[in-house]
């Protein structure tokens, strides 16, 4: 279960994220929609306690996977470890390495350093430490972003898949009409910090228009 | 705190230190310039002494330990990968202690092939055993406080090389404020901080409790600080 | 996150409380070879009297032995009390400081200032720093009584044959300088801390018995003898076993003699801990006797020390007139010719101590032959004994051991390449396998 209520967020005077309200339940992948700067970002990090809210609170039950907007693990360190030295910090089994490896696509990745690998694949070390000790909620910034268009598909296979068989929360934040509509059950549209509309997505043409206009709308007001 | 916590980020620090180019460097440059000034004191004072190679090991240390600390928590700031361990959740003391004892073991391995020097003495004369032990006892701890001091100021900062300069400059006013104790008559104040005086004491082959007591309660209360500062600013 | 910050808090408290408990508690390990670092609880005492700047300078070469030491000694003097601050010079690179402290630039040693008094002590032990820092302390310097009144050595006197110069000596290190007449009236003023009699030449009638009882009375006394005089001071010495045996040393070791003069023999050595002697250079005698120690029997509380001996091949003969030695007549050497007793006791509840310093010569402390070797430093230390303060006797005297090294050219460049480019060469091998490793990963 994560729930957000009333969060609100300023960066010096100016308000980034206002009065912002949802839940995702268990089974549930809730996507958070809205154009670059509108304040996903943040309001998710006020969900994961990496941000004091200015004004609401965001709760999140039990363990969380996080995956962050711009992932990065340590050059150094090579993918195996990485993910054994993340399943210490949460406390979980390191038998779960293999596993969130296979998931991710980086199986045959395990002894390459973080540093020599990849845009996407370091995409998918990061989706894979979210899955480590298969969580009860997911927090997923931007999860496909630099996947080339058959992880996409793979990825949002899994994220499917993470609501469908596994009952977790799932929150995907994504600036892309078609990933919403492709896994979400529900959208959170946000835009100025706002959020301008919460719906079921319908075909991708209409959610298109509607989600343009409520855009324009909100910025004009 | 979970002891298992601490070794995984001991462990891993270590991984990302000595991958780096900067332990073997500074290892290096450190040896090479404390081996010059300690063979030049031997030659000018014609005694198998080795009192003097801690007084200058420790003043090269206040140089070399913030760069070897710089990045511990300034760096995983930058990056975000410290957002991530945050939300794991891992509390700060492990994420602290971690940092600080990879810090210190490196400290300690760059301090270990300075052994070399008190073979050279003992090659060339009779030297008295207890410096020798006093001094490293004393290089060790003061090692530890030093790491203590550059993990916090690591964790002040997202930039490294505030980090590093902070670190050297807080730790300078440290090692002389023995000085600064005689001209500005605050008396046994700011002399007891100071670090050279403490080294000293065991440089001259004792190990006094009171010394032993200081450098490991700055390591505590450094470690602690810094726990408060990353916890401070996680949520901001 | 409340509970977190309590616990932090817990720790910072934790921390203060390990650094109070440490500093409260100040137990030392002294792990040097001589002790030589641990300060006694007499020192303690003197220096937490301390309430005005100390300032100690302290002059050995570079090279020197028990430099490093010295500094890590006074070092724990300035950690006991800041007033007392110290620095450590070469000699030979501050003449102008060694000169303005009045510190003699052969033998070194050590200043302690204290506004415009100055004390010194020609070693860095402990004893040496407390002594002076007591010295500094008293507010009053010691009064060292030149006996008058029996054809003594007249310290006003300037003529070679004098003591003018002792008197001055003694008062650049911090004595007063008084004069007593034995004669006029045997009575020695209560203000004498030590009384030097030089050279008696009339008999000492009433006056020797006045000696004997201030003596036994914790009196402090140094006597030097000479075989011209007739008059018998043995008497007074008896009761420390000391006893002047008449005759004059002709010393056969032609590299113990100044100037091929048999009966101005050299000490180069002295073969006891007394720190009446430590680290004195050679002294040098102009016509000496035998001050002898009586080794039988037991006073308890009396230590007699042998100070001064000549050489296996000196002798101490009977006639001056004869310089060859004659088998019963003669003593065979080597010849002591200066000793000390000290006779100490505790009694009701406080510490009795007499000391005496006999010397079998006048000669070497007169205006003609102080300046010479090591005489002078030898008056002053003997002085030094007499009038050191109770407390500070049980002081350690320990000096660093030498421990020279050779670091012949060839060492020295084995060394530096040894340790500043091997090690650090290694260092950097060590760095680039890293590195290779790497990347074939
Ligand atoms: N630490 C910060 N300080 C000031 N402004 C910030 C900070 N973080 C984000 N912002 C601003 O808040 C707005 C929302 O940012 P963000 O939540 O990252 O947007 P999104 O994730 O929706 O693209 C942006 O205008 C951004 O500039
Ligand atoms: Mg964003």
């Amino acid at each position: 279960m994560i729930s957000a209520t009333a969060l609100t967020r300023r960066f010096g005077g100016r308000e980034v994220v206002r009065d912002v309200s949802f839940s995702v339940a268990p089974g549930e992948v809730v996507g958070f929609l809205g154009p670059n700067g509108a304040g996903k970002t943040t309001t998710m990090r006020m969900l994961l306690g990496l941000l004091r809210p200015s004004g609401g609170e965001g709760r999140i039950d039990g363990r969380v996977g996080y995956l962050p907007e711009a992932f990065t693990a340590y050059d150094a360190v090579s993918v195996r470890s990485y993910l054994r030295f993340m399943c210490r910090m949460k406390g979980v089994s390191i038998g779960d390495v293999d596993r969130a490896m296979e998931l991710a696509g980086v199986g045959k990745l395990g002894r390459r350093p973080f540093g020599r690998l990849s845009k996407g694949q370091r995409q998918r070390v990061g989706l894979a430490q979210a899955l480590l000790g298969r969580p009860g909620a997911y927090v997923l910034d931007e999860a496909t972003i630099g996947l080339d268009p058959r992880q996409v598909v793979d990825a949002r296979g899994l994220i499917r898949s993470l609501a469908d068989d596994d009952r977790a929360a799932v929150l995907v934040s994504t600036h892309l009409l078609a990933e919403a509509s492709a896994v979400c059950d529900r959208v959170v549209v946000i835009a100025a910090g706002r959020v301008v509309a919460e719906e079921r997505p319908g075909a991708a043409g209409d959610l298109e228009a509607r989600f343009l206009r409520l855009v324009g709308e909100a910025e004009l007001t | 705190m979970s002891f298992a916590r601490v070794r995984a980020v001991a462990g891993k620090e270590l991984t990302v230190l000595w991958s780096s180019p900067v332990p073997y460097v500074v290892g290096a440059l450190f040896q090479a310039v404390l081996a010059a000034l300690f063979v030049d004191q031997l030659h000018a004072r014609e005694q198998a002494v080795v009192q003097p190679l801690f007084p200058l090991a420790g003043f090269l240390l206040l140089l070399t330990v913030p760069i070897i600390t710089m990045r511990s928590f300034a760096e995983e700031a930058r990056t975000g990968t410290l957002d991530l361990l945050q939300a794991a959740p891992v509390p700060p003391s492990p994420l602290v202690a971690g940092k600080w004892l990879a810090g210190w073991l490196t400290t300690l391995a760059m301090l270990l092939p300075t052994g070399v020097l008190v073979v050279i003495v003992r090659w060339l004369g009779h030297p008295d055993r207890g410096p020798v032990i006093a001094g490293y006892v004393g290089l060790a701890l003061l090692a530890a406080t030093l790491t203590g001091v550059g993990v916090l100021a690591s964790s002040l900062t997202s930039s490294q090389p505030v980090a590093a300069m902070v670190a050297v400059f807080g730790l300078l006013l440290l090692w002389f404020s023995n000085i600064g104790s005689g001209t500005l008559n605050a008396g046994d104040v700011l002399a007891h901080f100071s670090l050279s005086e403490r080294l000293r004491s065991f440089a001259g082959g004792a190990i006094d409790t009171s010394d032993v007591g200081f450098l490991v309660a700055a390591v505590v209360v450094t470690l602690a600080v810094t726990a408060l500062v990353v916890d401070s600013r996680r949520l901001r | 996150m409340r509970s977190r910050l309590v616990a932090v808090l817990l720790v910072l408290v934790a921390g203060v409380a390990i650094d109070v408990v440490g500093s409260r508690t100040r137990r030392l390990y002294d792990l040097t070879a001589q002790h030589s670092v641990s300060l006694t609880h007499e020192t303690k005492s003197v220096v937490r009297q301390v309430h005005h700047k100390v300032k100690v300078t302290v002059f050995l070469r570079r090279d020197e032995p028990g430099r490093v030491e010295a500094a890590t000694l006074l070092a724990r003097y300035h950690r006991l009390n800041r007033h007392i601050t110290f620095k450590v010079l070469d000699p030979s690179e501050s003449p102008g400081e060694l000169h303005r402290l009045g510190v003699d630039p052969l033998a070194g040693g050590m200043a302690a200032v204290a506004g415009d008094r100055v004390e010194r002590a020609a070693s860095v032990a402990e004893q040496d720093v407390t002594g002076a820092i007591v010295r500094l302390l008293r507010h009053k310097s010691p009064t060292v009584c030149f006996a008058t009144g029996h054809g003594e050595a007249d310290p006003n006197a300037t003529l070679p044959e004098g003591v003018a110069q002792l008197a001055d000596l003694l008062r650049q290190n911090g004595y007063h300088v008084a004069t007593t007449d034995l004669l006029a009236r045997p009575v020695v003023p209560a203000a004498c801390d030590a009384l030097l009699m030089a050279r008696p030449t009339a008999p000492l009638g009433p006056a020797a018995a006045e000696l004997s009882r201030w003596l036994a009375a914790d009196g402090r006394a140094l006597f030097l003898l000479d075989p011209e005089s007739t008059v018998d001071v043995n008497p007074v010495l008896a009761p420390y076993k000391l006893r002047v045996e008449r005759g004059i040393v002709f010393e056969k070791d032609p590299g113990s003699v100044l100037s091929g003069d048999p009966t101005a023999p050299i000490v180069h050595t002295y073969s006891t801990a007394n720190p009446l002697v430590r680290r004195l250079a050679p002294t040098y005698f102009p016509g000496v006797e035998e001050v002898d120690v009586d080794e039988s029997g037991h006073v308890p509380g009396l230590t007699v020390s042998r100070l001064a001996d000549t050489s296996n091949a000196s002798f101490l003969s009977r006639d001056p007139q004869r310089g060859d030695f004659q088998l019963g007549r003669d003593l065979p050497g080597p010849v002591t010719v200066g000793a000390a007793a000290d006779l100490s006791a505790f009694r009701g509840g406080t510490v009795h101590r007499t000391r005496v310093v006999a010397w079998g010569d006048a000669d070497f402390a007169t205006n003609a032959y102080l300046g010479q070797a090591g005489n002078s430093r030898l008056l002053v230390q003997a002085l030094d004994w007499l009038t050191i303060d109770e407390d500070l006797v049980t002081l350690s005297a320990n000096l660093a051991a030498d421990r020279p090294i050779s670091l012949t050219t060839a060492r020295h460049r084995e060394s530096l390449l040894l340790s500043a480019a091997l090690v650090p060469a290694l260092w950097l091998l060590a760095g680039a396998a890293v590195w290779l490793a790497r990347r074939r990963r």
